[in-house]
Formats: structure tokens, C-alpha cells, sequence
């Protein structure tokens, strides 16, 4: 009897394997580990270091100025610090591990910053960088506001205050006392990364796909669809990224790429193995149409970028020109149908988990 | 008639030994008293029931509330406290109660976290308050003095639960997607491959095809071989196998062990007589035996027809998807309920946008606002959930003042091996509809 049910079960395996077409191996083996030690290696910790160096250069530029103060030095210094603003872009989508614990986006890129809080801070003398409170009175965005907001005499005036010129100081250092950290903490963190192969809301894939998510839908909102009024229905052009320094586009656009070198891998790729999540999503075969979700997800990135290359004033401007802000409408719009791929289609297609929770039985 | 009536109370009381229900009562509590320290240990208390803003409830039992954090942490404490006095067999019946109403309390705050094996425990907690599992070796008994024998149907109804369990979810397996496309194994096993030595099998195509097609026909045999005296030792070696090796390949919590220690209840009474018998010599447990009378006629009758009452009832809830046409993976009308598990991959987004209708303005929803990812994930895929997502919107800008909106989704879903598709029409201001509402006036087909 048992024998019998044994045989009728495998026979009926048997067949329905035979039966199907995709039945049989993957095309190429996957491999979770290569896949992780791919991205850790030559995309994530070369995108901290990078984002570390030019951390350094801003403090030195800045302890030029600190000496003596001169119109060069000036442009220096807001040079170090685009630099190391675009560089944040290839980073801010790794918000696990060491990021986590100092809430890296937060500290480095809360906006809108809150003038006022700044005002008083430096008028006052007396603060604290690192309370949640005086998330919107630092980082980027702040020192935006202060390095881009003056014309070239006030610029002067502000670094011959002295308050003033301890608050950018201050800024600086907070900023890359955070950089330090998450660069530090992945030295050690690396080996945990890697090993982390599961696909359980722990596991490096599954907490590098959340983040990448989360990061991809907070840069939707807060870059494009805030400035747009989408949650208020006022267009609010100086609620996004960089509006003092006029740097949107780029900024953004540096951001969309980074989301594209994410899907696509580093460039240093072992080409025997399955080690980026476009090969990974390739062996998913998932489609719509003739097109597979590996391709679907480039293509309508590489859209999204047209689509922001077509925008030819900064966001903060564009807004006010009515034929220019019917292009970042099309753009929010491209933006937000991109969310589905990600979060429905890829995730998934992928079988991550997106928490601890309990699934239900067998 | 009378003659099977006859015979059916002959069955359900024939008198049999009490220890493989007292048997069952430890192993239940052991197994609660451990879940409920799992979960207090994994800080869900405070990430279910105390962070989230708002909570999705269950159809007609709306009216339960979150009784705030301290009231969640009681509940909590009740239940702990329960189980270690069910395991024990201390004031049995009141323990029993206490457990049956904290956890059914606790599993109505919010339906983000329904699972079929909480509504199992459910049930089974429901059916121990009426049975005498606190009459043999138990410190109630060691008062009372031991009973000698107890009716036989307070056996057979945990019986049928179980079996009830395994056939449905058996029934449930034997749909297209599971069995010609292996969906959703086939996106699930994969997503497995780093285990070490069968890792590597669960990326072909055919490991999908063998566990869904073993999975259907354990869940639906697995009861009879149990109860067939020559295979059931080859069944539970069977069991044990199966749902270890689900525990390790699939996020499922407990229920693995839930499954392995009730279906003990189909072992020889020996087993449990021998087993009981060194437990009482262990703890050196002695009591006097006890007989107690049997039921008088009209009783019978009472716990004959609300025992009939009840499998019709739990033959009918599984069975409630038939009154509803449509596609049910996608529109989830008698879904729950119905001892549904692991047969479907699906999830989805949501953008809610609200239009002020006195001002024409429109606001689009962040979801996180409201909802933990939890909820949101839950909310994204299931039709009643959403409309509650819509009311809390609602209510939310009528606090703001703006009272006179309607609010509209783009959103998509996707199941099993499938794209995502539209799933709701986004031209329906979905502050008009109800729950009561024919789905098909705002949920898209599935094609």
C-alpha cells in the first residue's frame, strides 16, 4: 500500500516534470554568496570609501578657509562639497548594517532644511547635531543653505562671523564624524554581509532590497513629488533636494544612476557565476509581454532618466514655468509607476521577505 | 434514524481512558507556553499591538479595540499564565477560559496577522474548554482524586479538527497553479538555495513539481494513514519529516510543531497510557481514582447535536467560497477561514490620492503615514483591508476639516508567477463603497 502511493507519487513528479519545458536547470548557477561579496566588494564599500575621501577633502577645504578667507578658497570649498554630495547618490540606497545604526540618510540628507532652526542655532550657540531634532538644521542640505543662499559679500560676512563659522564647522565635522562610522563599520561588517545568504527578512539580500526599495521610493517623493505639491497640492519648489545650490537635476540624476548600477552590478563582474541581480532576475524569467522583469526594470529606469534630462531648469525653477513643470510631472509620474516593478514585481519575484512576522503553515 | 442516532451516541460515549486527552492538554500547553514566550521574545508585543497607529479589523468585529499597551501586556500575561496552568492542570476549566478569551482578544485587534494556525489554535482552545482534560493527571486531580474514564467523543473531536485541517488544506492544494505551474513553490524553494546540500536541488524546476504534488497528497491522505493502526507509525515519521523540513525552508513560525504534536492524538491509547504512567512515577504523582457517573439522557442529547452543530459548521466555513463567483486568489472572497496555506505569492502597491472636492485639490497618500510595513504589505492585496485604509484616510482629513473628498487607487497586484496587473478601477471614489458592495464594481478582473 505505502509502496504503491510512493510509486504513484514520484510517477506523477516524474510526468509533470517531463511535461513542462522549463523543467530542468537553470541556465546559469545562481549564487546568493558571489552575488553579495560582488556588490560588497566592488560597488558598496568602494561607494563608502569614495564617499570618505571626499568627506576628508571637504574638511580640509574647509580648514583653509577656516585660516584665511578668499574667493577661491570659497569655490573650493563648494566644490568639495558637490562632490561629495554626488557621491552620497552611490550611497544613500545602503541604509542597513552600519548606516543603520547612525540613520545615515537622516543625519546626512533630511530636507527640506529648517531655516529658522538654523538661524536660531547660530544665534544662539547652543546645540546638540546629534538629536533627532536638529536632523533638519544639518548635513547636506543645511550647508546648502549656507554655502548657496548669499551672494558673494554676505558668503564673506558669514565667514568672518564667527558664530557662523563654527556652525558650518560644526556641520562638517557631524557629517563626517557619520561618514567615518559607516565607512569603519563596514570593514568589519563585510564578512556578516556576506555571509547572510538566506532569503528571510535578516538576510543581506532581503535587508539590501528593502533598503534599495525604501531609499528609491523616499528619493521619488522627497526629491520630485514634495517640490511638485503631490501631498499638498501646492507646488513647494524649495521642499526639494538642493534648491539654494540649484543642483537638483544632477543630484537626481546621479541617484538614478546609482539605482541603475544596483540592478545591473558593478562593473568588475565574474562572469562564470550569477553574481548581480540582473542575471539573478533573468534566471526568474518573470515577464510581461515578451519582456522580462530584468530588462523592464533597466529600460524604464533609462526612461526615467530621458525623462529628467528633458527637464532644463532645476526643479526649484522649473516649477514656476508651467511648459517646464509639466516635464517633472512627467517625470513624478514615470517615477511612481517604477515603484511597482520594484516593490511588487522584483521583490516578489525574488521570494524575499519583507518582514519577521510569521507566514502562514503548510 | 433512531438506529444511527443510536449508534452514534453509542460511539461518542462509549467510556475510554482519560490519559490521551490529559496527554494532549500538556503537550498543547507546553507548545502555547513556549509560542507565547517565542513571541514576547521577538518583541511583537510592542511592534503589532502598541507602535502601530491604526488597526485593520476583522469583519464583524469591529468593535474590538486595542485595550492600549498595559491592557496588551495583561493579555499577554494571561495567556502565559493560562497555558502554564492548562500544562499543569490547575483549575482547569477556568484556565482554559482564560486562555480561549485572551488569545481570541488578541488575534481580533488586528487582522494583519491572521494565520491559519492562529484560527486552528483557535478552535482547538474553543473545544478544550468543554472537555474534562483536567481530570487525570493534573493538580486539579491530585485534589479531586483521578477519573477513571472519559466520553469518548472529547477524543474524537480533536480528531476532526486535525483531520479537518489536513483535508481542507489538501483540497484547497488541488488548483492549477499549484499543480501545472508548481506556484507559488517554484518562486519560493529557489528563493532557498542557500541551504547547504539540498540547496542546489531547490533551484530545478522539478524539486517545485515534487513538493507541490507531495504536499497535495499528504495534506490530503496523511489523516487516514494516521489512523490506520499497520501505517501510522510510517505516517508520523512522515509527519515529523514533512513539517521539519517546511519549518526549515519556509518562514512559518511555530505551526510546524503545532501540526507535529496534535497529530498524537491519533496514536494508540497505549502510547499515551505508558507515557502518562512514567511521567506520574517521575514526579512521584499518586492519586485516588474517582468514577464519575455518565451523562444523563437529555445531556447526551445536548452534547450529541452541538457536537453535530459544530462539524457542519466547520464542514461549511472552507466551503463558503463556492456562494461567490470570481476569481478567488485575486479578490479573496472566502479565502480566510478555510485552511488556505502557502498557496499563493502575491503582493502589491497602493497609491491612495485624496481629491478635495470644494477645492478640486488632490493629495497622494505616503501609506507609512498610517501603516507599519507589516500592515501595509497585508493592505496592498486584500479588497476589505483596503477599503478600511480608505475610511482611515477619510476620517483623517475630516479631523483636518476636510470633510468632503473622495479618494481614488492606483494599484496594482501581483499574483504567483504572473505581472502585475490594475487591480483596482481607478476611476471609482472608493469612499462609496463597502465591504457589501459587489466586488466587481471596483475590483478589476484578473486576466
Amino acid at each position: 500500500m505505502k509502496k504503491t502511493i510512493l510509486a504513484i507519487i514520484i510517477l506523477c513528479c516524474l510526468l509533470t516534470a517531463c511535461s513542462d519545458d522549463n523543467g530542468g536547470n537553470p541556465k546559469v548557477e545562481l549564487d546568493k554568496k558571489a552575488l553579495l561579496t560582488n556588490y560588497a566588494d566592488n560597488l558598496i564599500i568602494p561607494a563608502f570609501e569614495d564617499l570618505y575621501q571626499r568627506s576628508n577633502t571637504l574638511s580640509e577645504k574647509f580648514a583653509d578657509i577656516k585660516s584665511e578667507y578668499s574667493e577661491t578658497k570659497f569655490n573650493e570649498l563648494r566644490q568639495a562639497f558637490s562632490l561629495l554630495r554626488g557621491s552620497w547618490q552611490f550611497c544613500s540606497a545602503y541604509g542597513f548594517g552600519p548606516a543603520e545604526d547612525v540613520v545615515l540618510r537622516q543625519a546626512l540628507n533630511t530636507f527640506p532644511t529648517d531655516t529658522v532652526r538654523i538661524k536660531s542655532n547660530i544665534e544662539s550657540g547652543s546645540y546638540s547635531l546629534v538629536t533627532s531634532a536638529n536632523f533638519k538644521a544639518k548635513g547636506f542640505p543645511a550647508l546648502d543653505y549656507l554655502l548657496y543662499s548669499g551672494d558673494g559679500i554676505s558668503q564673506e560676512l558669514a565667514f568672518k562671523d564667527l558664530k557662523s563659522l563654527q556652525y558650518i564647522e560644526d556641520l562638517i565635522t557631524d557629517v563626517k564624524t557619520n561618514i567615518d562610522y559607516v565607512r569603519n563599520g563596514w570593514q568589519s561588517y563585510r564578512d556578516v554581509f556576506v555571509s547572510k545568504t538566506g532569503n528571510d527578512a535578516g538576510s543581506s539580500l532581503s535587508l539590501f532590497i528593502n533598503e534599495f526599495v525604501k531609499d528609491y521610493e523616499i528619493a521619488k517623493r522627497a526629491k520630485v513629488g514634495f517640490p511638485l505639491g503631490v501631498s499638498l497640492s501646492d507646488i513647494l519648489p524649495y521642499h526639494g533636494e538642493a534648491p539654494y545650490s540649484l543642483s537638483s537635476l544632477s543630484l537626481l540624476n546621479a541617484n538614478l544612476h546609482a539605482y541603475k548600477v544596483i540592478l545591473t552590478g558593478p562593473a568588475k563582474n565574474d562572469i562564470t557565476k550569477t553574481d548581480n541581480l540582473y542575471e539573478y532576475l533573468q534566471e526568474l524569467s518573470a515577464t510581461r509581454g515578451d519582456a522580462l522583469l530584468a530588462e523592464l526594470l533597466v529600460v524604464e529606469l533609462d526612461e526615467s532618466i530621458t525623462l529628467l534630462n528633458n527637464v532644463e531648469k532645476p526643479i526649484r525653477l522649473a516649477l514656476e514655468i508651467p511648459a517646464e513643470k509639466v516635464k517633472v510631472e512627467a517625470l513624478y509620474k514615470n517615477l511612481q509607476e517604477y515603484v511597482v516593478l520594484l516593490k511588487t514585481d522584483m521583490v516578489s519575484a525574488m521570494g524575499i521577505l519583507i518582514n519577521y512576522q510569521d507566514n502562514d503553515g503548510d | 434514524m433512531t438506529a444511527i442516532n443510536s449508534k452514534f451516541k453509542e460511539i461518542l460515549f462509549k467510556e475510554v481512558r482519560p490519559e490521551p486527552l490529559a496527554f494532549f492538554r500538556i503537550v498543547f500547553g507546553i507548545l502555547m507556553t513556549l509560542s507565547t514566550i517565542r513571541y514576547i521574545a521577538n518583541g511583537w508585543i510592542n511592534e503589532f499591538f502598541v507602535q502601530p497607529e491604526h488597526y485593520f479589523k476583522y469583519p464583524y468585529f469591529h468593535w474590538v479595540q486595542n485595550p492600549g499597551e498595559i491592557g496588551v501586556y495583561f493579555l499577554f500575561g494571561t495567556l502565559l499564565l493560562s497555558s502554564i496552568l492548562i500544562t499543569i492542570g490547575y483549575k482547569y476549566r477556568l484556565a482554559a477560559i482564560a486562555f480561549l478569551l485572551s488569545f481570541l482578544y488578541i488575534e481580533l485587534i488586528d487582522i494583519t496577522y491572521y494565520l491559519n494556525h492562529y484560527y486552528f489554535v483557535s478552535l482547538i482552545a474553543f473545544i478544550m474548554v468543554f472537555l474534562p482534560a483536567g481530570r487525570c493527571f493534573s493538580v486539579d486531580a491530585l485534589k479531586k482524586g483521578e477519573t477513571e474514564s472519559i466520553p469518548n467523543w472529547t477524543i474524537l473531536i480533536i480528531k476532526f479538527q486535525v483531520a479537518l485541517v489536513y483535508i481542507f488544506a489538501g483540497i484547497a492544494k488541488l488548483n492549477y497553479d499549484w499543480l501545472i505551474d508548481a506556484m507559488p513553490l517554484s518562486i519560493w524553494l529557489p528563493a532557498n538555495s542557500h541551504i547547504p546540500l539540498v540547496g542546489g536541488l531547490l533551484k530545478l524546476q522539478f524539486t517545485a513539481y515534487l513538493f507541490s504534488w507531495f504536499g497535495a497528497i499528504y495534506d490530503l491522505f496523511i489523516v487516514f494513514f494516521l489512523i490506520y493502526p499497520k501505517t501510522r507509525k510510517v505516517a508520523y515519521f512522515f509527519v515529523i519529516v514533512f513539517h521539519l523540513s517546511t519549518s526549515a525552508l519556509f518562514n512559518i513560525g511555530v505551526f510546524p510543531y503545532v501540526m507535529i504534536a496534535m497529530t498524537t492524538i491519533f496514536f494508540d491509547k497505549s502510547f499515551q497510557i505508558n507515557v502518562v504512567k512514567r511521567l506520574k512515577k517521575l514526579f512521584g504523582y499518586t492519586t485516588n481514582i474517582v468514577t464519575t457517573h455518565s451523562y444523563r439522557p437529555t445531556m447526551k442529547s445536548v452534547v450529541s447535536t452541538s457536537i453535530l452543530i459544530f462539524t457542519i459548521i466547520q464542514l461549511t466555513i472552507p466551503l463558503r467560497f463556492l456562494l461567490y463567483k470570481g476569481d478567488l486568489f485575486w479578490k479573496e472572497e472566502g479565502y480566510r477561514f478555510s485552511w488556505r496555506v502557502m498557496l499563493m505569492e502575491k503582493a502589491g502597491t497602493v497609491f491612495l490620492t485624496v481629491v478635495d472636492k470644494d477645492t478640486g485639490n488632490r493629495i497622494e497618500i505616503v501609506n507609512s503615514d498610517y501603516l507599519t510595513p507589516n500592515q501595509e504589505k497585508q493592505m496592498s492585496t486584500q479588497p476589505d483591508l483596503i477599503l478600511q485604509f480608505v475610511k482611515i484616510i477619510e476620517d483623517d482629513y475630516a479631523e483636518r476639516g476636510i470633510s468632503n473628498v473622495a479618494i481614488y487607487a492606483d494599484s496594482f497586484v501581483k499574483l504567483n508567477g504572473d505581472f502585475s496587473k490594475r487591480y483596482i478601477d481607478e476611476k471609482v471614489d472608493l469612499t462609496k463603497k463597502s465591504y457589501h458592495d459587489d466586488l466587481d464594481t471596483w475590483i478589476l478582473p484578473n486576466n
